[in-house]
């Protein structure tokens, strides 16, 4: 019994940890009717590289992605790495198999390039996030040149999040202790 | 970017505008006042793009044609002083007959004969015109001090990107002394004449923005913006009021096709771009979502980007949006 509730605990961990990860590296593809990067994907991720006026990286899964826990979320995490870095701005726009879209913004190529991460604002909204099927990066830039490979973005979950793991976690133990 | 629909502000002159226009009735004097535009802010990090454009602008006297060649205009009533100075430069505004809105910077005059950069083809005797002040970078921006831009290093300071008329870009930004452009020797760019009809880009990495008041005359006349025949266009609002993408009539441009794009900027100054399908604009998206009614603020600039070459440069022509 102890065994099968610690388990369980895991389980509920690990589905809200693998619900908060948008993975670039793998089951994406290109979408070459809006991308004008001309990226390419592997197993490392979206690799692009061209000018920051007005080019978009865009890729689609063949399933929608299932990204409910970051509806109450405030920030994303974009991860990857820059082989060259202009000092513009970006943004992650997410649409739905309606179109429907939410826009992630203030994401900087500098501070992809020096930390390998950035934060995107998430908005409030009314997004269809569990039904995510594809997204664009635009660009705000004039016309440097940039170029690196992008491999996912994530959550941090809520503290409302965390304390509902803690809460959970917690009950568990009670339960077990009182099972001894 | 403001969405106010109109962003003439707290002048009593524009307040009678409102009542005048609101009756349905004309004025006797051309409206002046002044708009306040918002340079966005940057993430302290990465670099904001804002565009922008001139929505007022300052005539210092007008005339009627007596004739005319390709370049020059001559009217045999006027006393012009010096209008071609490097730090005041001037221009020729048509105001009425076939070339209506057009802008001729000035390159020398005389008294009564003023020669432009251009082609004044079309103009004809009594055709009716303007010289209008042209601001240089310098008396439009000022220097750090007087807080509109932020200046001192590359790094920290404003760049202003300007499309050359061979589509490539230059970067000008304020060393803390002088404006320069951003290239070998950081040539002094104090004189650098921005037209009543241009749009500019600044893009900003200081994480505040910062409201720019400018001055002027409202336009009355429609508005006659270049379309270069390939690559990068600037076109701007050039109105005191906000207007739809069907409004700019860049659709109806010469050679303007299915395949070219506009860019507009987002509030989060990153490119949305649109096309024309030939009935209606369309976001370039996933859905191509319509966008006849896509907002295109007072003051704010587009890019145009033709797909391929066309036969000549033309121009767009948009009409004046309010009565007067």
């Amino acid at each position: 019994m102890k065994k099968s509730l610690l388990l369980t605990t895991l389980l509920l961990i690990a589905s809200f940890s693998y619900a908060q990860v948008l993975d670039f590296t793998s089951g994406i593809t290109v979408d070459t009717n809006y991308d004008t990067f001309g990226s390419t994907t592997s197993g490392s991720g979206i690799t692009f590289s061209g000018s920051d006026l007005g080019n978009v990286v865009s890729a689609y899964w063949g399933s929608a992605q299932d990204l409910t826990s970051w509806a109450t979320a405030t920030e994303a995490t974009i991860s990857g790495s820059m082989t060259t870095a202009s000092t513009s701005v970006f943004d992650l726009v997410l649409y739905d198999s309606a179109f429907n879209t939410v826009t992630l913004s203030g994401g900087s190529w500098v501070n992809l390039d020096t930390s390998g991460s950035d934060a995107l604002v998430i908005p409030s909204n009314s997004f269809a996030w569990n039904d995510v099927t594809a997204f664009d990066i635009n660009t705000g830039g004039a016309g440097d040149t940039v170029a690196g490979t992008l491999t996912g973005v994530s959550v941090v979950p809520e503290p409302s999040t965390y304390a509902l793991i803690a809460g959970f976690a917690a009950f568990l133990f009670v339960a077990i202790r009182r099972r001894k | 970017m403001k969405t106010k629909p109109f962003k003439l502000l707290g002048c009593a002159a524009l307040s009678c505008l409102f009542a005048f226009v609101s009756q349905a009735q004309s004025v006797s004097s051309t409206p002046v006042g002044y708009v306040t535009q918002t340079i966005n802010a940057g993430t302290g990090n990465g670099r904001v793009l804002t565009g922008f454009a001139l929505p007022l602008y300052s005539p210092v006297s007008s005339g009627t044609v007596s004739t005319t060649t390709a370049t020059t205009v001559t009217d045999d009533t006027a006393s012009f002083a010096d209008l071609s100075q490097a730090a005041a430069p001037n221009s020729v505004k048509i105001t009425s007959g076939s070339l209506e809105g057009m802008l001729f910077p000035i390159t020398s005059n005389t008294a009564t004969e003023i020669t432009v950069s251009g082609d004044l083809s079309g103009l004809v005797a009594a055709d009716t015109f303007e010289v209008v002040a042209v601001d240089t970078l310098s008396s439009l921006f000022g220097g750090p001090s007087d807080g509109v831009i932020y200046g001192g290093s590359k790094d920290v300071a404003d760049i202003v990107w300007v499309l050359t008329s061979t589509g490539t870009w230059s970067k000008y930004y304020n060393n803390g002394t002088n404006w320069v452009r951003d290239a070998r020797g950081n040539p002094n760019s104090d004189n650098l004449a921005v037209q009543p009809d241009s749009g500019i880009l600044i893009q900003r990495i200081n994480a505040a923005s910062t409201d720019f008041v400018l001055t002027g005359t409202v336009p009355t006349t429609q508005s006659v913006i270049g379309l270069s025949s390939s690559g990068l266009s600037v076109w701007s609002n050039t109105f005191p009021t906000d207007i739809t993408l069907s409004e700019t009539n860049i659709q109806n441009a010469f050679e303007f096709s299915s395949t070219d794009l506009v860019y507009s900027l987002t509030a989060t100054g990153t490119w949305t771009k649109y096309f024309h399908d030939g009935t209606n604009w369309r976001r370039q998206a996933r859905g191509n979502p319509l966008s006849d009614d896509a907002v295109i603020a007072s003051g704010t600039a587009l890019l145009i980007s033709k797909a391929s070459a066309g036969t000549t440069d033309s121009t767009v022509t948009t009409a004046l949006p309010y009565s007067l």
